[in-house]
């Protein structure tokens, strides 16, 4: 299945592009809807390995907002490619069902476990895409939830 | 066998050479522990090795030919039967558990009696003790022989097993320092009267606690050897005016400090064996509790958000589609049925599993779960194929064995999708080795995917584990662990079979009811 772009913008004004990548089809599709309904254009994709066929083929979206726990590529995998191919300033947003302690996950900016509401979502979109926390992740990936 | 019979024939010369008792009864007959050893460690078909050796030390301190077979009789027997009895009650022989050590004390003390008896009852016939000494001869015989297996059987067998992680550095000159101290303690106790005996057991206490049961057989025999030699060498606690006296006080002193120090070690690397074991049920649990929560996490988000938008879509004056609301109704379907697993869980671990029979056909049960899961097959590209003999009555709960089938099913979809998944379901005759068996109905299902390595697979039974991780795959982990036990509540079996590449196979095995199948073949 290809990422799939769900809605052209329909207002005036220039949207903001966002990459949802979870594998769960009907969280992305539910926060996809809750997003577009906040004024935002949002992009799917379903794992890592299709996130970054989306990057190289589409324009940059202003944040990533990505799940932990997916097949194929998962979030930290696609964390550590997004930096090896020159997206390390990307802003990215971690949805995760795991409270997590992970240094390396906590040092990427913002975290937001599951569930959250759109307020919450809208909030730590906004920090994201402003930089104003922004880490880099060292090579050494985390494999458990811990 | 040559070199048991060899080990044998010099240990007893160093014994014979300590002092013996008429001659053939010594302090500590060390051959008794190398023939225990050797036969639990090689198996009792060495005993030929035993009674060579025996017999010819017998021979050799002047025993006749019939006097020294008698003998190496009795302490081949003692070898035999204390063998046949550890084995018998499953002597794990690193002694690492207390059942363990006391296990080898009893057999230590019940079988040298056969020993001691066959010896003297030699001795008396060969006309080397007399009946007043008969008494004091046979316990200093039993004696030396609880000795013998009490101190030099733990040694070696404790000795003879690949130790279990690679020797530290650090543990080794522990070691090494906790000998030197003990033999240190043996010189003062044994060179003066004026330090008591009881301060010997600080160097045993501390290999019992710091150097499990290596570390302590070793001091043992360390310990013994001094004590011996302060007390041939006529000084030290146990020298008394009356030899037997002074044997007996070293012999207890010797027995009673291997039984003691074994059994604290024992009991320490007893305890810390059963602390890692709960640390690591904890890892599972905690580890299960983080899939939970994940599990459990990402519908309740998804109807967090649905809620949210329907919210703001009716009060913009939109309308709820269909779809929006089938789409919330999954959610909550999918909650619903993580916290019926969950819930199916703790009834199985408190034992309150219930199966409500009815009459039904398992043909018929079959049909309405495939059918139903032609849509999820359809998801994941996997052909759904069904066989059917026929219709297969019984009295089974539906709901519990449609949650089987939909497990596997599910199962099988999900860990190898886009390959097709055999369902087939039959009768099976009884084996005919049993007559008493009953026929069996026999539902399995195969798919074709990668496969469970062969040792992996019961694990999948096992609560808290799966074939693939959870981030891979979803799901609780906890299908076929329920399922199982659905099953046997039925008194059926659940079993699994796989080969790496070629896919996986679960079987269902159910007991056909006569009642419904008197004119069956």
């Amino acid at each position: 299945m290809l990422a799939i772009m769900r809605a052209m913008p329909s207002a005036p004004e220039a949207k903001e592009l966002l990459l949802v990548v979870d594998d769960d089809d009907d969280f992305r599709s539910s926060l996809g809807e809750a997003l577009e309904l906040e004024g935002y254009l949002v992009a799917e994709a379903c794992n890592g390995a299709q996130a970054l066929e989306w990057l190289r083929e589409n324009e940059r979206p202003a944040a990533v907002l990505l799940d932990l726990w997916m097949p194929t590529m998962d979030g930290w995998q696609l964390r550590l490619a997004l930096e090896e191919r020159g997206y390390g300033d990307l802003a990215v947003l971690v949805m995760t069902a795991v409270r997590t302690q992970d240094p390396d996950l906590l040092r990427v900016g913002q975290v937001l476990e599951k569930p959250f509401t759109m307020p919450e979502l809208v909030t730590a979109l906004r920090r994201a895409s402003s930089g104003v926390v922004r880490g880099r992740l060292s090579s050494t990936r985390r494999m458990s939830p811990t | 066998m040559v070199v048991l019979a060899a080990c044998y024939v010099v240990a007893a010369r160093i014994g014979l050479a300590l002092g013996a008792v008429a001659g053939f009864a010594t302090l500590v007959w060390a051959p008794t522990g190398i023939a225990l050893a050797a036969l639990l460690r090689g198996g009792r078909a060495l005993w030929p090795g035993v009674f060579a050796g025996a017999f010819i030390v017998n021979a050799w301190v002047g025993a006749s030919p019939l006097v020294a077979g008698g003998i190496a009789a009795g302490n081949t027997l003692e070898a035999v039967l204390g063998a046949a009895l550890l084995l018998r009650l499953r002597l794990d022989t690193r002694l690492e558990r207390i059942a363990d050590v006391a296990m080898l004390l009893a057999v230590a003390l019940a079988s040298t009696t056969v020993s001691a008896t066959i010896g003297v009852a030699s001795l008396l016939a060969g006309g080397f003790v007399k009946g007043a000494e008969l008494v004091q001869t046979w316990r200093a015989w039993w004696v030396g022989d609880v000795i013998g297996d009490v101190i030099v059987a733990p040694l070696l067998l404790v000795w003879s097993l690949a130790p279990r992680a690679r020797l530290r550095w650090a543990r080794a000159a522990e070691g090494t320092l906790a000998v030197v101290v003990s033999v240190v303690i043996c010189f003062a106790v044994f060179g003066s009267a004026a330090i008591g005996v009881y301060v010997i057991f600080a160097p045993l206490v501390w290999a019992a606690v710091r150097l499990g049961q290596r570390g302590c057989t070793l001091m043992v025999v360390a310990v013994s050897v001094c004590a011996i030699a302060g007390t041939s060498s006529g000084r030290g606690p146990f020298v008394h005016a009356e030899l037997s006296r002074s044997l007996l006080d070293l012999q207890s002193f010797m027995g009673f400090v291997a039984a003691v120090t074994m059994m604290l070690a024992a009991a320490i690397t007893e305890r810390d064996h059963s602390r890692a074991v709960a640390v690591g049920a904890l890892k599972g649990r905690d580890d299960f509790l983080a899939i939970a929560s994940h599990e459990l996490r990402t519908p309740l988000s998804a109807l967090a958000l649905q809620l949210g938008t329907m919210r703001r879509l009716l009060g913009k004056g939109g309308e709820l589609s269909d779809d929006r609301l089938g789409r919330a109704e999954r959610q909550t379907d999918r909650l619903t049925y993580l916290v019926t697993r969950l819930l199916d869980v703790s009834r199985i671990e408190a034992g309150q599993l219930r199966i409500v029979p009815e009459p039904l056909d398992l043909e018929l049960l079959v049909r309405d779960v495939t059918d139903r899961m032609t849509d999820e097959a359809t998801r994941t590209g996997s052909e759904l194929r069904v066989e059917t003999t026929g219709p297969i009555l019984g009295s089974w709960d539906r709901l519990r064995l449609e949650q089987v089938l939909s497990n596997l099913l599910s199962n099988a979809f999900r860990h190898a999708p886009g390959r097709p998944v055999d369902v087939t379901l039959g009768a099976e005759p009884g084996r005919q080795s049993s007559p008493t068996e009953r026929r069996r109905a026999r539902l399995a299902v195969r798919d074709h995917g990668a496969g469970v390595p062969e040792g992996r697979l019961e694990e999948l039974f096992t609560p808290y584990q799966r074939g693939n991780t959870a981030r891979e795959r979803g799901g609780l982990g906890l299908g076929l662990y329920i399922s199982r036990h659905l099953v046997e509540a039925h008194g059926g079996t659940l079993t699994g079979r796989s080969e790496p590449g070629t896919g996986c196979e679960f079987v269902v095995e159910l007991p056909l009811d006569a009642r419904y199948h008197e004119g069956d073949a």
